[in-house]
């Protein structure tokens, strides 16, 4: 598989208040960006568990985004303040144990700012697209001794 | 059976120019650090050469509208597996007797099996932990099929019934009548030793019959459920099989542990070995008491004393087995 | 010499019905082995012990008194008397059934050091005094004995107990030794890391000794065990051996109190309580948080603060 035919595939999280409807405005104005987003939707940034996104790794996305609310505006009030300490330690630990930091990446996006999700999704794409595929946290059970 | 004696020098270079297909235990490396070569391959286990830690049964796919199922063959290279005799006697006397009784059952340990060229290293230094005479082993213990290497003199005596499978043999010098006669007086001494140490004919029955004992609780507290000792010890065999993929993927077979709290946990909800105690009770009766008395009077443990080693709580199946052996004799006495 | 005093104290508890049930460390038939014990009757104080072998956390034992009646009187040296704070404010048991017995640790010995670097010895040959380890008569440095954990331990005296036994310690006994421990991981580039990260999970055999020998750890279905849905598969694949480290230590984050208790159960010799002592690490500098030291300040996921850092965040 050569690398120019390959193209990531990104998960994404958005909680529903904030970043979904900052993607779905980003549809509605037509604004382009890379197509390479799976998107899944969150009730919040704080419900995401880091399980969601290493199994994402694991079954073979090459990134993940984890969107929310800005810090003040969470519709649950403190959920994506508890998710920025979560995120902070996973990213961290992530770093330390050497896998790509790029792979992972977070992103505060309001319902008005389809602008900008499209201009975090471009970076993102373009940043995991600089990593290669991604191999290290993927399953394989390739050959045993 | 050929036999006959070999310089260090020569045995070394054997296992040198062989040593890509040479499998070596982690307890040979500590008692001969020299045999391991850079490209052998070290294991803990001895059943990682024939009963994988995970292994692919078969692929299946959902396509047009039916299951395609695809038999998978394991890869079989020809190797060399050199272990101690407590963990060589685990092949033979306990995994060979599960895998291999029903051929169709386990075709993937028999393929492995017949492909497997085994090397015993008689052991001249037991640990504080070993106690293989307890349960019908011995240190020399040998088997006419494999290569039986054991330090002797300043070289090694080799022996072994197939001579086309080790050809190193062929270097052998034959052996005087003098050293003949020692190594026959070796065996002798450690075969008798076995005879007098080896758990009483009645153990299996009498371990059975104390199932309800109430001082499993007391035995069983400390140990944490973790699955280190099944997992290091050479003759534990149980496994789990999980489907791996929905529509498409394989059977996945791996290692599973009596120990852990849902190893019988049924589709209902009930678990009829809810607490440590009824899983400790378990290990020690399957080894000791349902294996003998199912497979006429071997035991399912070889006294290699590996999971003494590594418990971290210091859980000692042969502190508990003399434990409730004693119970046994005391109750005998009545 | 505490033996003695320990003895004592264990069959006056029973005695008096102060407690119902004992849980400290026995002597083994190995020389440099204990084991966790039991004692609910005067005689069975026999073997009990205190000495720097004294590996196993005993705080793992309350998760099975959490419903009981039992009144427990539980041997504690710092970390596992921190590990007990944690599961008071976690609400797993009630401080009333507690009796703490406080042991001040100097530190435990790794059994592998002590063979390779002092072989045919024994534990007399060895001496603490003047805040420093001596053998044979002559300071030595502790790196060459103790467990890496150890080395890095910053409370050893118990912060919560019943009972002392022993001369407390002067705070950090190994001060100099602290940023070290974790600065060979640290200093090496991404690529490094993982390779040694990597061949260090590939020895992992999924036995979870790491997990059950942690107090912490008291899950009645832990993730790794489940299968609706299944996170990570029971095969030892490395990615799967790596998530499942990776997510338990994302669940002790904030409450890892870095016993070193999972590193002794590994039969494999991994060198796990790195990965929960990085995070602890992380969480000391950036929310000047430790687990276990007191019942009053909130657990560092529990809570947030305005300027939490944010930079990484887009």
């Amino acid at each position: 598989m050569s690398k120019s035919s390959w193209d990531p595939k990104i998960v994404a999280f958005l909680c529903h208040w904030c970043s979904y409807a900052g993607a779905d405005l980003a549809g509605v104005s037509r604004l382009q960006y890379p197509p390479n987003i799976r998107v899944i939707r969150v009730p919040c940034s704080g419900a995401i568990n880091p399980l969601y996104i290493f199994k994402a790794l694991r079954e073979g996305a090459d990134g993940v985004l984890v969107s929310g609310c800005h810090p003040g505006d969470c519709h649950y009030i403190s959920g994506n303040y508890y998710a920025r300490r979560k995120f902070y330690i996973l990213k961290e630990l992530l770093i330390w144990t050497g896998i790509e930091a790029d792979r992972i990446q977070f992103s505060w996006v309001s319902a008005s700012e389809g602008q900008k999700f499209s201009e975090v999704v471009t970076e993102v794409v373009n940043a995991v697209k600089l990593l290669g595929p991604s191999r290290k946290l993927v399953k394989e059970f390739s050959i045993n001794v | 059976m050929k036999s006959g004696k070999i310089t260090e020098t020569n045995l070394l270079q054997w296992i040198k120019t062989q040593q890509k297909n040479f499998l070596i235990t982690e307890k040979v490396v500590h008692h001969q650090p020299d045999f391991f070569f850079d490209e052998s391959h070290e294991i803990k286990n001895v059943k990682e050469a024939l009963f994988l830690s995970w292994d692919k049964l078969f692929n299946y796919q959902w396509e047009n509208q039916q299951w395609q199922v695809e038999d998978i063959q394991p890869s079989v290279p020809s190797r060399f597996l050199m272990a101690l005799p407590c963990e060589i006697r685990a092949i033979y006397e306990v995994l060979d007797r599960v895998f291999l009784q029903l051929p169709e059952i386990e075709s993937a340990y028999s393929l492995r099996r017949q492909s497997l060229k085994i090397v015993i290293l008689g052991c001249i230094n037991p640990e504080p932990t070993c106690f293989c005479s307890r349960v019908g082993g011995n240190p020399l213990w040998s088997h006419p099929e494999a290569l039986f290497i054991l330090p002797f003199h300043d070289g090694y005596f080799l022996e072994t019934n197939k001579p086309e499978q080790f050809d190193i043999i062929e270097k052998a010098a034959s052996l005087n009548t003098t050293e003949r006669e020692e190594i026959d007086n070796l065996r002798k001494q450690l075969e008798e030793k076995t005879i007098q140490e080896k758990l009483s004919a009645d153990v299996p029955q009498g371990l059975y019959d104390l199932f309800e004992d109430e001082e499993w609780e007391n035995l069983s507290w400390k140990c944490l459920n973790c699955g280190a000792c099944t997992y290091l010890c050479p003759t534990c065999q149980c496994f789990d099989i999980n489907a791996e993929g929905r529509l498409k993927g394989f059977q996945l077979k791996t290692w599973d542990s009596c120990m852990f709290p849902k190893f019988t946990l049924h589709a209902s909800g009930h678990n009829p070995r809810p607490t440590f105690k009824e899983r400790v009770r378990q290990r020690v009766l399957h080894k000791f008491s349902y294996f003998p008395l199912r497979e006429e009077g071997h035991y399912g443990c070889v006294g290699c004393g590996k999971c003494i080693e590594i418990c971290p709580v210091n859980w000692n199946i042969r502190e508990v087995v003399e434990r409730m052996v004693k119970k046994i004799d005391n109750q005998h006495k009545k | 010499m505490f033996e003695s005093i320990l003895k004592e104290l264990a069959k006056k508890l029973l005695r008096e019905k102060t407690v119902d049930l004992v849980i400290g460390y026995g002597s083994s038939q190995y020389p440099f082995r204990t084991e966790p014990l039991l004692i609910n009757k005067e005689e069975q104080v026999a073997t009990l012990t205190w000495n720097p072998f004294c590996g196993n956390n005993l705080a793992r034992y309350l998760k099975y008194y959490k419903n009981t009646q039992h009144k427990i009187a539980l041997m504690v040296k710092g970390c596992d008397s921190r590990a007990v704070q944690v599961l008071l404010k976690e609400d797993q048991i009630k401080r009333e059934r507690l009796y703490l017995i406080g042991l001040p640790c100097s530190g435990l010995v790794n059994q592998e050091k002590l063979l390779k670097q002092f072989p045919q010895t024994s534990l007399e040959d060895f001496e603490w005094k003047e805040s420093g380890w001596f053998y044979q008569g002559k300071k030595i440095n502790p790196s060459l004995l103790l467990e890496e954990t150890c080395l890095r331990c910053r409370h050893p005296n118990p912060t919560e107990y019943d009972e002392l036994v022993g001369e407390p310690m002067t705070d950090s006994p190994y001060q100099v030794y602290q940023q070290d421990y974790l600065e060979p991981v640290d200093s090496l580039s991404a690529e490094e890391r993982w390779n040694r990260w990597s061949k260090e999970m590939s020895k992992c055999i999924r036995c979870y000794a790491c997990r059950n020998s942690c107090p912490l750890c008291y899950c009645q279905e832990c993730f790794a065990e489940s299968t609706q849905p299944q996170w990570v598969s029971p095969a030892p694949i490395p990615s799967d051996n790596f998530l499942f480290h990776l997510v338990r230590t994302m669940h002790m984050a904030g409450r890892c109190v870095e016993c070193g208790a999972c590193e002794r159960a590994c039969p494999v010799s991994i060198p796990i309580a790195q990965l929960p002592l990085k995070v602890e690490a992380i969480i000391r500098e950036q929310f000047q948080f430790e687990a276990g030291t007191d019942q009053e300040s909130t657990a560092p996921l529990l809570t947030y603060q305005e300027n939490d850092p944010g930079d990484f965040i887009k």
